[in-house]
């Protein structure tokens, strides 16, 4: 992958990831630098700066490494849920992406001590011993685009291959499967796809696999045997949308089959305030804000209520319809 | 002697005066016209607005939200509508204008005695389950 400028923590480069991260990349500049939040915050980069310039920092994640999810964040409403953090940003440009105006930069982070996430996840998994602890990936980056640079899916996959009641969630858009065709399917992870209409990805996935490249991945995972989840996420009203969403759910059936699926959450479209501010900006003219958005109380910025409840609804319907069970299905921040 | 603009007002495009955050709202209402098709300069145009009646900052931006979210207006006007037993007298209703849930905000000014009655007898005319579950089924496929 082409870098501008690779950036190299002191701390990092004790760990063996970094020079494995190093070799698989081609900057045109390399720079060692004390504490990455230096450079990484304080510049203030605009955000659509990531279209002509990629800059990459290899880093040691301190403070928190494993936080706890949002209520209503994923499957399971008994289980615990935390995300983990191995990457800031993303190479795809979503315009309803919620990095926008979360970071002040839209450079490239990768972690390399993955050990002491593990540790923290292991605590975690040992302190609720009787529970299901989920581990979501997926937060910050996609889990799998950068899988084959920063390559530390294995580690991972060591972890919960021996803590069963930990449970893994590779949250993702993308198709590179490079690393995951090293893994063998776990009874504990579960990789699971964003999916939105074809027309609206097209829109509004900028960079990202179409979504019929995203079913055919999921196809290719499944016939390795390994978990699936979808997260119809974000729904984005349009006067068609019931017809388009049926047109989707019809497809997944018949290509990948909901026996295949663990679970499936259906969101709608939400910003926090920052981030509705900053993406109106970035993308003035995008259809997602040719709607209301109110505040919620939440304070994220959302359709009203009884739209939202509407395109959930039809979507759960669309989903019964087409033979999902109803248990698998759940809505997500709602 | 002149009459002094209201407070918080500020000159701008529209035929009317507008506060600050009212020329907010407006432009962002205009916007969401614009990215929908909608020719958005007859919003200015003075023959327009006063075909429709529209004198104030205030009516502009009701007739905006009237004309781009027409379902969403209809829900407003079924819970003032639904409010009617709760407003009159010594008491005024509000209710959560995002639609977001079914909280109410009441004000009441006791005079006296007959004030206070009236108060009691309009609170207890009006079913609250009932008021709450109506604006929790409610639902529209379009805003």
């Amino acid at each position: 992958m082409q870098i501008d400028t690779l950036y190299i923590e002191r701390a990092a480069l004790a760990y063996p990831a970094s020079a494995k991260i190093v070799s698989k990349l081609s900057a045109q500049r390399v720079e060692e630098i004390e504490d990455h939040q230096s450079v990484f915050s304080r510049r203030g980069t605009n955000y659509l700066t990531k279209r002509t310039t990629r800059n990459l920092f290899i880093a040691v994640k301190r403070g928190a490494l494993v936080k706890e999810a949002p209520v209503a964040y994923g499957y399971g409403s008994d289980d615990l849920h935390y995300y983990y953090i191995h990457a800031y940003n993303c190479i795809y440009e979503c315009e309803y992406c919620y990095l926008q105006g979360y970071f002040s930069s839209p450079d490239l982070v990768l972690f390399v001590n993955h050990a002491e996430i593990i540790g923290e996840m292991r605590q975690l998994a040992a302190k609720h011993a009787s529970k299901r602890v989920w581990f979501h990936a997926g937060e910050f980056s996609d889990s799998l685009a950068l899988s084959h640079i920063s390559d530390e899916l294995s580690e991972y996959w060591d972890f919960f291959a021996e803590t069963p009641n930990a449970w893994l969630e590779l949250r993702t858009k993308s198709i590179n499967l490079h690393v995951m065709r090293k893994l063998n399917p776990l009874p504990n992870a579960v990789v699971s796809f964003s999916l939105s209409t074809p027309a609206q990805a097209e829109k509004h996935d900028r960079e990202a696999p179409a979504v019929s490249q995203r079913l055919a991945a999921m196809l290719r995972l499944k016939e390795r045997g390994f978990r699936l989840g979808v997260h119809f996420d974000p729904l984005i009203y349009a006067t068609d949308f019931a017809e388009h969403f049926e047109t989707l759910v019809a497809e997944l059936a018949d290509t990948i089959g909901f026996g295949a699926i663990d679970y499936l959450s259906l969101g709608v479209v939400r910003f926090a305030k920052d981030v509705y501010r900053e993406a109106k900006q970035n993308y003035a003219d995008s259809e997602i804000f040719a709607r209301n958005f109110i505040q919620g109380t939440d304070q994220k910025m959302r359709y009203i209520r009884p739209l939202r409840m509407q395109m959930l609804e039809t979507g759960r319907e669309l989903l019964k319809k087409h033979g999902c069970p109803e248990d698998k299905i759940y809505f997500c921040m709602e | 002697m002149e009459t002094l603009p209201p407070r918080g007002a500020h000159e701008n495009e529209l035929p009317f005066r507008a506060t600050q955050s009212e020329q907010r709202i407006i432009k962002e209402l205009l916007s969401v016209a614009a990215l929908r098709g909608a020719d958005i300069s007859i919003w200015k145009n003075a023959d327009f607005l006063n075909s429709r009646a529209i004198t104030t900052a205030a009516d502009c931006i009701d007739a905006l939200r009237a004309e781009l979210f027409p379902q969403e207006t209809q829900l407003r006007r079924q819970r003032a509508e639904a409010l009617r037993p709760l407003n009159g007298g010594p008491v005024r209703t509000h209710f959560d204008q995002s639609l977001e849930t079914s909280a109410l905000t009441i004000h009441a000014t006791i005079h006296n005695k007959t004030d206070f009655d009236l108060l009691l007898k309009r609170l207890q005319a009006f079913d609250f389950d009932r008021w709450r579950e109506a604006c929790e089924s409610e639902r529209i496929n379009a805003d």
